[in-house]
């Protein structure tokens, strides 16, 4: 299939005013042709707002909105040639799953032998062959996900939009399409804006990550990136699923925590400081140990809670604070779980000490 | 609702163009309801062409008017009241019966509901007039010897109202009641509450919004009914409506009339003023 | 012993069920008899009051007259109340509370109010006794209820739908005609209905504007009633209580899903 339908998406200085407060405040962004970027956040964070305005489904207060070099800000959606796929999908009830996917090329009087075509080519695209002549009731939530694709992207769009689409699937079916989606972008080689407020979810399918706080985007960057180096608090405990725990600033690369000293990457802004700590980076480590690149801590085990693949080890350091760390459960690591009560050593990697600014 | 934003500009072309899709229903209700009002309005300040006060004060000071006045309120209460004794148990049997009788219950409420008040009317004209069903059979069983005057009078107007009026009680009512969970009437139960009182603990309360919108609704309609005290009070006038038809069609008293209709629709705002504090117009409105 | 518990209110209830149909059946009972009289049970039974209804030009004439208006009627009310319903709907405006509080008041101001002024206006204008005038009002008096039902169909209807469409290529003014409108047709049709037997059983309205070449069925029932009780008015009802409750099982066989307003 040819990719040159897809195009660049540029949002420029984005404001969308509520009476009370600012669900989008001064938001700039560039989407590459065939990019698959994702705005992640939590709800009220403002990114179905700017879905909506890149849909052109609400207008902003101020800014503008580029597709390539076109200023699309004051087009309705039906001149805007995009395909949406809404949570609920939307598909139209009253019509068949061919109608549905007919309904962009009939809008645009595509003719019927032309139609059909591309109809089924779009059936086959999304894995659905033979399925044209059934209602939409009678669909399973996966099958109405497909059609909802098929239909956003048979009539040829300059971008597709997604409005957390997965999110009414059950977790296997979601972590299948996940795979999907991303094949298909692939293959189409289709600009894509994925709205999700799953962190996981985001950082599979994306080449890049936006993420929204409060009608502000703090960061956009690679997951790997957006990962490793969080920008600030709100990133690192909404991306990571981390501990923030308050830190001080001892020296250039230095902080302090649990009357430890920690050596870090790169502490630059000065002011509150917090230290990101991902329960898996933490390791458990002999008394013996020492090692150029780690950080060492010492506490006491306070309590352990089996979770399955995993236990989970609440540990109290020297001075007080509490921390969490990750034992995958096997039986090397077993044996060398303290009890409750007793002593222990961790380590965590230098590079995975992320001190980030409240 | 409570967050409006700065429109931008194509939205604002947008939502003035949802204002003007109004418009014709507009355009209906200011040619049908208010001209006529304002026309009122004019007639019932105006005495042989100039401004004046003597409809209104006919009102107040002529016995005839004011006691109607207050016959009307005194018959709306009491229809207000006996359809809400008549409407619960039909709306509470109906939201804790199985799908079937409940089916049944309402279908049954429904049938006079879709049915014209004249033709109701005039089932209750059969039903109580001298030789209508009640005396006859009455007297063919030899309890009485010579007809009772059962139609005609106060108490026909109060059935016939009644009658028409049950089924606007039992909608909302149905409504609010088959909300309430049956689970916790059993809770209230398994608490020690006897029957009666998780009646009135439990389920009174929780069916409060709805009964209230019913009785306003026949409250209101009551106090502007018509067709039913006409009919079924025989030539008597009872109600403040007979009052305005008289003096338009009888005695083309167009100023009398309109200050009596005013005087009215001024105590009907007045109630939907007082209960929008409490419960929407639109949701008392929304029931039919 | 939970059923027996019961057993008076379902007493009660039944008791109250049979007052509310009572009459109605008398009703339909009597327009088969035979007799001048009013006797229940009927002694003979006949068609004749059927025969004085369908022979007679007069009623045959108001039957026709409130048949025809009731259907221009539903068709002047029905797309006035829905793009009101959809501006409503859409329009976010503060004032849009207080513009459909107006538009309730046809259900707020009691009829004879309405009918007072109306006729007072009306004989001002010359719209009295006329079918312009007879529609233009029975238009009015049933625009709330198309106008709620519609609405009530808006808010179960996701309007995602015709963003969607709207996305895939066509206007605003289409995706409703294609999209919304489809599936809001039985709250549309549920509004239509409560227009036409809205508008063929507007007494009060009817009695104090209608006449003449115009005179309505209701109306001419209505007289009838006050002068003397005529065993036709009976098989009238009867006809009319048939009419109705074809057309609302008509509509609930329809739109079997759910019942709406």
């Amino acid at each position: 299939m040819p990719a040159s339908h897809f195009e660049s998406v540029s949002v420029r200085n984005l404001v969308k005013t509520y009476h009370t407060f600012d669900a989008l405040s001064d938001v700039s962004l560039d989407i590459a042709a065939g990019e698959f970027l994702s705005i992640l956040g939590p709800s009220g964070s403002g990114k179905t707002t700017l879905l909506q305005v890149i849909g052109g489904f609400t207008g902003p207060t101020s800014g503008k909105v580029y597709f390539g070099d076109t200023d699309v800000t004051n087009l309705p959606p039906q001149k805007r040639e995009i395909g949406v796929v809404f949570q609920n999908y939307a598909l139209f009830p009253h019509l068949t799953v061919a109608e549905n996917i007919a309904f962009p090329l009939k809008a645009r009087r595509v003719g019927r032998a032309d139609c059909e075509e591309r109809v089924a080519q779009a059936l086959r695209t999304v894995d659905m062959e033979g399925f044209g002549d059934r209602p939409i009731a009678k669909l399973s939530g996966g099958q109405k996900q497909r059609v909802a694709l098929a239909r956003a992207i048979v009539f040829e769009p300059r971008l597709i939009l997604m409005d957390e689409p997965l999110s009414a699937l059950d977790k296997n079916l979601r972590e299948a399409m996940q795979l999907e989606l991303r094949n298909l972008h692939k293959n189409l080689n289709a600009t894509i804006i994925y709205v999700t407020h799953d962190q996981r979810e985001a950082l599979t399918m994306s080449d890049r990550i936006a993420v929204m706080n409060k009608g502000k985007l703090v960061q956009i960057d690679q997951p790997k990136a957006l990962y490793r180096a969080p920008a600030d608090h709100f990133v690192a405990s909404f991306v990571g699923e981390a501990t923030l725990l308050p830190v001080t600033r001892l020296g250039d690369r230095q902080i302090g925590l649990g009357g430890a000293t920690l050596r870090t990457p790169d502490v630059t802004t000065d002011g509150k400081l917090f230290v990101a700590l991902q329960a898996d980076t933490i390791l458990l480590c002999d008394d013996a140990e020492d090692d150029a690149d780690s950080n060492y801590l010492n506490g006491t085990v306070r309590d352990l809670v089996y979770q399955g693949e995993s236990l989970k080890a609440d540990v109290v350091l020297d001075d007080g604070t509490a921390i969490a760390c990750r034992i995958a459960s096997h039986h090397y690591n077993l044996r060398s779980v303290p009890e409750l009560g007793h002593r222990i050593r961790l380590k965590m990697h230098v590079e995975d000490t992320i001190v980030v600014p409240g | 609702m409570t967050d409006m934003p700065k429109l931008s500009a194509i939205e604002r072309t947008e939502q003035r163009s949802f204002l003007l899709l109004f418009l014709p229903a507009l355009i209906l209700v200011a040619l049908i309801i208010f001209a006529p009002l304002g026309k009122l309005v004019v007639q019932s300040f105006q005495d042989e062409g100039a401004f004046s006060l003597v409809h209104y004060k006919r009102i107040v000071t002529e016995r005839i008017y004011w006691s109607i006045f207050v016959d009307t309120l005194e018959v709306s209460l009491a229809v207000t009241a006996l359809s809400a004794l008549l409407g619960y148990p039909v709306a509470y049997a109906a939201a804790r019966a199985s799908r079937l009788w409940t089916g049944l219950i309402l279908a049954m409420v429904m049938l006079p509901f879709w049915t014209s008040v004249l033709v109701r009317t005039y089932g209750w004209l059969v039903i109580l007039q001298r030789r209508g069903i009640v005396n006859t059979t009455l007297m063919d069983l030899g309890i009485i010897s010579k007809p009772l005057e059962l139609s005609h009078n106060y108490t026909a107007v109060l059935i016939g109202m009644v009658h028409v009026m049950v089924p606007f009680i039992v909608f909302p009512l149905y409504a609010a009641l088959s909300k309430i969970p049956p689970e916790l009437a059993q809770a209230g139960n398994s608490l020690g509450g006897t029957r009666s009182y998780v009646f009135r603990r439990v389920i009174l309360p929780l069916s409060a919004p709805g009964l209230l919108a019913g009785a306003v609704l026949v409250f209101v309609l009551s106090l502007g009914f018509y067709l039913t005290p006409e009919l079924l009070g025989g030539g008597k006038t009872i109600m403040v409506s007979s009052l305005v038809e008289r003096n338009i069609e009888q005695y083309s008293r167009f100023g009398a009339a309109s200050s009596v209709a005013l005087s009215l629709l001024v105590i009907v705002l007045a109630i939907f003023w007082v209960v929008d504090r409490v419960l929407p117009v639109e949701k008392i409105i929304g029931v039919k | 012993m939970k059923k027996l518990q019961n057993l008076p209110l379902y007493g009660v209830v039944f008791a109250i069920l049979f007052f509310l149909v009572f009459p109605i059946i008398v009703v339909v009972i009597m327009s088969f008899s035979d007799s001048r009289f009013l006797t229940f049970p009927p002694k003979v039974f006949s068609l004749r009051w059927y025969e004085s209804y369908f022979l007679d030009p007069a009623w045959m004439r108001a039957t026709r007259n409130s048949f025809v208006l009731a259907i221009l009627t539903t068709i002047l009310v029905v797309p006035v109340g829905t793009a009101a319903a959809y501006g409503a709907h859409m329009c976010k405006m503060a004032i849009m509370r207080h513009m459909q509080l107006l538009l309730l008041s046809p259900v707020i101001v009691p009829v004879i109010i309405i009918a007072a002024g109306l006729y007072m206006v009306y004989a001002q204008v010359g719209l009295l006794a006329t079918k312009l005038g007879l529609v233009l009002a029975f238009a009015t008096m049933n625009l709330p209820y198309v106008f709620i039902s519609v609405l009530a169909g808006l808010r179960s209807y996701d309007m995602a739908q015709e963003d969607v469409a709207r996305s895939l290529g066509v206007s605003r003014l289409a995706a409703f005609m294609k999209v919304t409108l489809p599936q809001i047709r039985p709250s549309v049709m549920t509004g239509a209905l409560f227009a036409f037997i809205g508008a063929l059983d507007e007494t009060v309205i009817s009695i104090f504007i209608a006449g003449g070449e115009n005179q309505t069925l209701p109306s001419r029932m209505f007289m009838s009633l006050n002068d003397e009780i005529d065993p036709t008015i009976a098989s009238i009802s009867t006809v009319l209580i048939s009419v109705s409750f074809a057309l609302v099982i008509l509509m609930s066989l329809r739109s079997p899903k759910k019942a709406n307003g």
